[in-house]
């Protein structure tokens, strides 16, 4: 055992660059593997073949018309090769895709608005950041992106329909995934509480949406909504999609966190109570620091879910990055191409869950190694 | 109740669903008293403990802390566990946080200290404890004994009155339990009130001033060590002392 393990051993503790030590690449072992993994027994051999098979079939078609006989250049319909994909919409709209209709001499906001974001991922990267710093930031993002795309204080207005696109999904995702987490820990201790009306209202108000689809609740958004308020009176679409993707994803990210806070040992609670610590103390310096901690990983996987939910608003006629990638491919101009639109729009889901989903694996993996 | 008395039970009774785990409990400890509770596993010395600081509710009798009787104030509560420290038999540690901090918890998030004067008060205790220089390490890198003094210490923070101690080194390895029991020892020494549950008879025939035996919730003997380990008034008591000390 080297010097570092054995600390580890003794301390519990994990060495953070741990340098994994390199194996020489050698023929041989490759040939190993490969008759281990693939050729073991006569099954795995017929499935390994069939599957390479079915690869060389298919992968050259596709490539083929994905990339080698697709137009990349061009400036309309008639410079399209027939037979194969046609990507000079999508580049010709690409500000449209990641701006939306959002004024151009503003879109410095916008660009803002995705550095800030993206300053989550190496804040939640580096190690001991303190905890009231992470806090602060889940609170204040939601305001600072607010601000910066929608407008008011200082910013010049934005009308809702000028948002769209990449910027659109961006500001709903992020949004509703800070704001649902406050309203999330509330209902997860209220479905635990003592006071047996509140535990019911939490519990009933759980399974009643949770048991409905999303978009069953953005329908009554646009159109149930509007019978219970005066006449004259109408709220911003922008408002209705929030308070609904909020007040639903809100509700499973609740389960997960009341499943984390049950895993909190009781001798925990007992231990801060002794001290005459109160319950909402004991909750907020004890439980949930170590509940939510434990939650990453899954609340992670939550918002991949509610990223994807976001494309639902289109039913509200807002065009977040998927109505606006179709919108262009409706467009007369370039009517009949068919399989472009939705391969842009996956590709674009893929990059942007799929890195999410592997940062969400790298704390898991965190949380593993400084379990004590 | 005399001045000097600071913890009263008075026909003490709870159940557990319809367990009757602790039955008819009368007990009156003195200030600067320490007290060893013993028992086979499973009489009630836990439950009896944490009935002391309401970790466990009681449902007949009353017990009175610093002149402070139970009851559903919940102000009260907390007043009374201000009054009492715990040290548990697993450490009950906050994994999250490093070791000073586990001791400034309840200075600053209890009674609202500023964090150098929190910290200087936990400092003197680690120090005390013999762990001062350990103040910036997570309770998972230290061993079972250290955890238990950096427990200890944090119960000491809150300068309680009265120490309860639920069977402080039954988790730990052989050549730890010294470091615990000799501070144990110190705070006897120094005057604090003391209740400890524990099977440390070494302690207790030293240290207590009187030994209380429990059996199936019930105490059924009080005596001062002198005369517990020499002649147990039950065929119980003597039994019980035969095999632990046995071991
Ligand atoms: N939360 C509980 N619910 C039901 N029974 C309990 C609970 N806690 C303890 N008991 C029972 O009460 C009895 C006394 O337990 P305890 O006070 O922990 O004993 P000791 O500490 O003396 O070993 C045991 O029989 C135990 O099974
Ligand atoms: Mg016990």
């Amino acid at each position: 055992m080297n010097h570092q393990a054995s600390i580890e051993k003794i301390t519990g503790k994990p060495i953070e660059a741990r340098a994994k030590k390199a194996i020489p690449f050698s023929f041989s072992r490759v040939m190993v593997w490969i008759k281990r993994n693939l050729f073991n027994t006569w099954l795995d051999s017929v499935v390994t073949l069939a599957l390479i098979a079915l690869l060389c079939l298919l992968l050259p078609k596709a490539l083929d018309w994905l990339f080698f006989s697709a137009t990349f250049s061009g400036t309309n319909r008639a410079d399209c090769a027939p037979g194969a994909a046609c990507w000079i919409p999508i580049r010709q709209y690409m500000d449209y895709y990641i701006y939306g209709p959002f004024p151009e001499s503003e879109q410095w906001r916008v660009n803002s608005a995705f550095a800030v974001g993206l300053f989550a991922f190496p804040l939640l990267f580096s190690q001991r950041i303190p905890q009231k710093w992470i806090v602060a930031y889940i609170l204040v993002l939601p305001v600072v992106l607010w601000l910066l795309l929608k407008g008011g204080f200082i910013f010049e207005d934005i009308s809702t329909s000028a948002l769209g696109g990449l910027t659109l999904t961006f500001f709903l995702g992020i949004i509703a995934m800070c704001l649902s987490l406050p309203v999330s820990i509330l209902l997860a201790l209220g479905r635990q509480s003592q006071l047996p009306i509140l535990r019911w209202a939490c519990t009933g108000y759980i399974e009643i949406i949770r048991s409905v689809p999303v978009i069953t609740f953005l329908f009554m958004a646009s159109l149930v909504l509007q019978l219970f308020l005066p006449s004259g009176v109408s709220i911003d679409v922008l408002f209705r999609v929030l308070f609904v993707l909020i007040f639903v994803s809100a509700v499973y990210k609740a389960e997960i966190i009341r499943g984390a806070i049950q895993a909190v040992p009781k001798g925990q609670i007992e231990a801060s109570y002794a001290m005459g610590c109160g319950y909402w103390k004991t909750m907020a310096y004890v439980v949930m620091p170590q509940a939510l901690r434990n939650s990453v990983p899954a609340l992670i996987t939550n918002f991949i879910g509610l990223f994807k939910e976001t494309t639902l608003v289109m039913i509200l006629g807002l065009l977040e990055v998927m109505g606006a990638i179709n919108a262009t491919f409706h467009n007369a101009e370039w009517l009949g191409l068919h399989a472009e639109g939705p391969i842009v729009i996956s590709a674009f889901f893929f990059i942007a869950c799929f890195s999410i989903a592997q940062y969400g694996a790298y704390l898991e993996r965190r949380i593993k190694r400084t379990k004590h | 109740m005399s001045e000097q008395t600071v913890v009263k039970l008075d026909q003490v009774n709870k159940w557990y669903g319809k367990y009757h785990a602790l039955r008819d409990i009368d007990l009156a400890v003195a200030k600067g008293e320490t007290i060893v509770i013993c028992g086979p596993s499973g009489s009630g010395k836990s439950t009896l403990i944490r009935c002391l600081n309401n970790l466990e509710q009681h449902d007949e009798g009353d017990i009175t802390i610093c002149d402070i009787t139970i009851s559903d104030n919940v102000k009260d509560i907390e007043k009374i566990r201000r009054h009492t420290g715990m040290v548990f038999q697993h450490f009950n540690l906050f994994p999250h946080m490093t070791v000073l901090d586990n001791c400034t918890f309840g200075l600053r998030h209890v009674l609202g200290m500023p964090l150098a004067e929190a910290n200087k008060i936990a400092r003197d205790l680690l120090n005390k404890v013999k762990i001062g220089d350990q103040e910036q390490k997570y309770p998972g890198q230290l061993s079972g004994g250290q955890q238990q003094r950096v427990a200890i210490a944090r119960a000491l923070t809150m300068s309680p009155d009265i120490m309860l101690f639920d069977e402080p080194t039954s988790a730990l390895d052989p050549e730890m339990i010294s470091e615990v029991l000799e501070i144990m020892r110190s705070l006897s020494k120094d005057g604090m009130t003391m209740i400890c549950v524990t099977h440390e008879m070494g302690f207790a025939k030293e240290f207590a001033d009187r030994i209380v035996f429990m059996e199936a919730g019930s105490v059924i003997e009080i005596s001062p060590p002198e005369e517990f380990f020499v002649k147990p008034k039950t065929e119980r008591a003597k039994v019980f002392l035969d095999q632990i000390l046995a071991h």
